[in-house]
């Protein structure tokens, strides 16, 4: 990882903090955009500065951490609308659950407890959200 | 002493009970590795919206109060600091835990954790009224440079690299100036629907520090747990408490380089910790047993970053400044009940401030005595798989988000800050310098914007924002940060 990829986040910093200012720049009125001109400025001479690239993480972190970010970004862009706030999070914390539990997925046990977990935390999470502090979700597809 | 006139203000139902509740939950979620006090209140955020102003900051009081001493308890217990202001407290509390003395290291931190915290919530109490009477002399122009002397000093003090802060410093004000514009009515940067109304506060803070750290035990989630579990033995209370009396000098060590490490807005706990260790042990007739297991280790480092809390409330309180990442979030948490703070704030809402600052006094009494009484039984939740908590934390991140204003795009606009966060600190930014930028860029551009017509219908804009003590003074103070860290930097570049 620090072989390949040492300089794509200080890039695309430098790119944004160009877009930041073009656009800080060519908007109206220009009165509105002073602040924002004066500070995009800043970031761009900043990120031009900024010359020290570490990359701080290892392969095996990184590709330990993609199937579960994947989960994550399903689950927050797509299930929770279509399938419903708490479906999709029964459904979310299981995969998460049960792609990281190093316990056997021969084992029922281990099944048994993953669904435990799940089922215990998302009583908690509706005990919370929908009873005590009564946060209006969409409904739900299926029930 | 206007303090004590509100001091019955915490004891009604709702606030004793979120009191109560708070402590006891920050206790569990400081003595969590992984789970940091910062993240514990930007997730608990969310939960306050229902309440009235001062029951919900004394939630997010005691939740600051208690992870911080939390973090004690897997400190001593497991070796591993539940939060990095306990960095200090495991290289001797661990090895006397290991001599069967984990119950007696455990009533040493919260003692300490107790006398450090109760002073610094005094210090607190004592000074900042006197301090927000001076802070009134504040015009546009001074506010301006106080908000850029909050970002400065945060992204430079508080950070590796210079660069690295100042750089997420003006990301974060420049995010802050996207949506409506209050003066010119200017829609600005608004590049999807989903950022007409700007980026809210509360799903951008649970983002940039809950994310970063679902990620971070997701990455380790495979990894499985080496730590050693250690039997602990009864202990007297008394003794420890005699103990604690017999070792002034460390807990007094502790508490006052705390109190000023705490004053130091960007420094933070893990700091004040270390420097109190690193003091006591030269004070101490006995530092050669310093590392093998002493007492007074555990007192000055416990008693330092429990100071610290109080004291760093301080210019948040006064000038808007968070001494922490922490109270940069308590920041986000004031606002979001409405109230700004800075010299005003202790005439407007008294009534409110002086609840949630004597809470936090009773929050060090209860801290204590929860902590002695639960922490063995609070560690066998800290053996929760590192799974479950990125799972549970992930949750509670989409569902605080959510609850905000009802809105997924909040929960969208949280998951994309949070997971570009926690690329960024691969790289070395951190997200406090990015939070305040994001916090008092309103702020910041408000007091710019007026300060900019004053100026242009009177002097003109270098003599109102360049010339009168004050202003020269947040200027001084501003190059002498950034000059301080780099001055710092070459020290450690040439040693």
């Amino acid at each position: 990882m620090n072989q390949l990829y040492p300089f794509l986040i200080p890039s695309l910093i430098k790119l944004s903090a160009c877009l930041a200012v073009y656009a800080s720049y060519t908007q109206t009125p220009s009165e509105a955009f002073i602040f924002p001109q004066v500070i995009s400025t800043l970031w761009l001479i900043l990120a031009l500065c900024d010359k020290n690239h570490v990359m701080r993480i290892t392969q095996e972190d990184f590709l330990s951490l993609l199937p579960g970010l994947g989960i994550c970004i399903v689950y927050v862009f797509w299930a929770i609308d279509f399938l419903g706030f708490y479906t999709s999070t029964a459904t979310a914390l299981f995969s998460l659950i049960t792609l990281y539990d190093p316990a056997p997925h021969t084992v029922l046990k281990s099944w048994t407890k993953r669904v435990l977990i799940t089922g215990i935390c998302v009583i908690i999470i509706y005990l919370i959200f929908a009873i005590i502090l009564q946060i209006y979700t969409p409904p739900e597809r299926f029930f | 002493m206007e303090f004590l006139y509100y001091f019955g203000d915490v004891f009604t139902l709702p606030a004793f009970s979120l009191l109560i509740v708070g402590t006891l939950v920050g206790l569990i979620l400081g003595a969590m590795p992984g789970l940091s006090p910062t993240m514990a209140v930007a997730l608990a955020i969310p939960f306050t919206f229902q309440l009235e102003p001062v029951p919900g900051l004394i939630l997010l009081g005691a939740l600051y109060t208690s992870t911080v001493a939390g973090g004690a308890i897997s400190a001593i217990l497991l070796n591993i600091p539940g939060a990095p202001a306990n960095i200090a407290t495991t290289l001797d509390g661990h090895i006397m835990a290991r001599k069967q003395q984990g119950t007696r290291a455990l009533q040493l931190a919260f003692f300490a954790s107790l006398w450090g915290g109760l002073f610094g919530v005094l210090l607190l109490i004592f000074t900042t009224p006197t301090l927000a009477q001076w802070a009134l002399a504040f015009g546009p122009s001074q506010s301006f440079w106080v908000a850029i002397l909050g970002v400065t000093i945060i992204g430079t003090l508080g950070n590796q690299s210079i660069v690295k802060g100042l750089l997420a410093g003006c990301i974060g004000l420049w995010i802050s100036t996207i949506g409506f514009d209050d003066i010119f009515g200017a829609q600005r940067f608004i590049f999807h629907p989903a950022l007409s109304g700007g980026i809210h506060i509360i799903p951008a803070l649970i983002g940039l520090f809950a994310i970063p750290q679902v990620i971070t035990l997701l990455a380790q989630g495979h990894q499985h747990s080496t730590v050693e579990i250690i039997r602990i033995k009864p202990h007297g209370i008394s003794q420890a408490w005699h103990e604690i009396m017999a070792r002034l000098r460390s807990l007094s060590t502790g508490t006052i380089i705390g109190s000023a490490v705490g004053l130091i807005p960007g420094v933070g706990g893990q700091i004040a910790g270390l420097v109190a260790y690193n003091q006591a042990r030269n004070f101490s007739p006995e530092r050669d047993k310093f590392g093998t297991g002493h007492p007074e280790g555990i007192i000055a480092a416990e008693s330092a970053n429990n100071a610290m809390v109080g004291p760093s409330l301080i210019p948040l309180l006064t000038l808007s400044i968070p001494g922490s990442p922490t109270a940069a979030v308590l920041l986000g948490g004031l606002i979001i009940h409405g109230i700004f703070p800075g010299p005003a704030m202790f005439t407007t809402h008294a009534e409110v401030v002086w609840p949630f600052i004597n809470s936090m006094l009773l929050g060090q009494i209860l801290m204590c005595v929860f902590g002695l009484f639960v922490a063995r039984f609070i560690v066998q939740i800290v053996h929760t798989p590192r799974y479950v908590m990125a799972a549970m934390v992930m949750i509670l991140a989409v569902f605080g988000s959510y609850a905000v204003q009802h809105s997924l795009h909040d929960v969208f606009i949280m998951l994309l800050l949070g997971t570009g966060m926690y690329f960024l600190e691969r790289y070395g930014y951190s997200a406090a310098p990015l939070v305040l930028g994001l916090i008092l860029g309103p702020i910041a551009e408000g007091s710019f914007v007026e300060g900019m017509m004053i100026a242009q219908a009177q002097q003109g804009v270098i003599p109102y924002f360049f010339t009168g003590t004050l202003n020269l003074t947040m200027i001084i103070l501003i190059v002498a940060s950034i000059s301080y860290s780099t001055w710092l930097k070459i020290c450690k570049r040439t040693r």
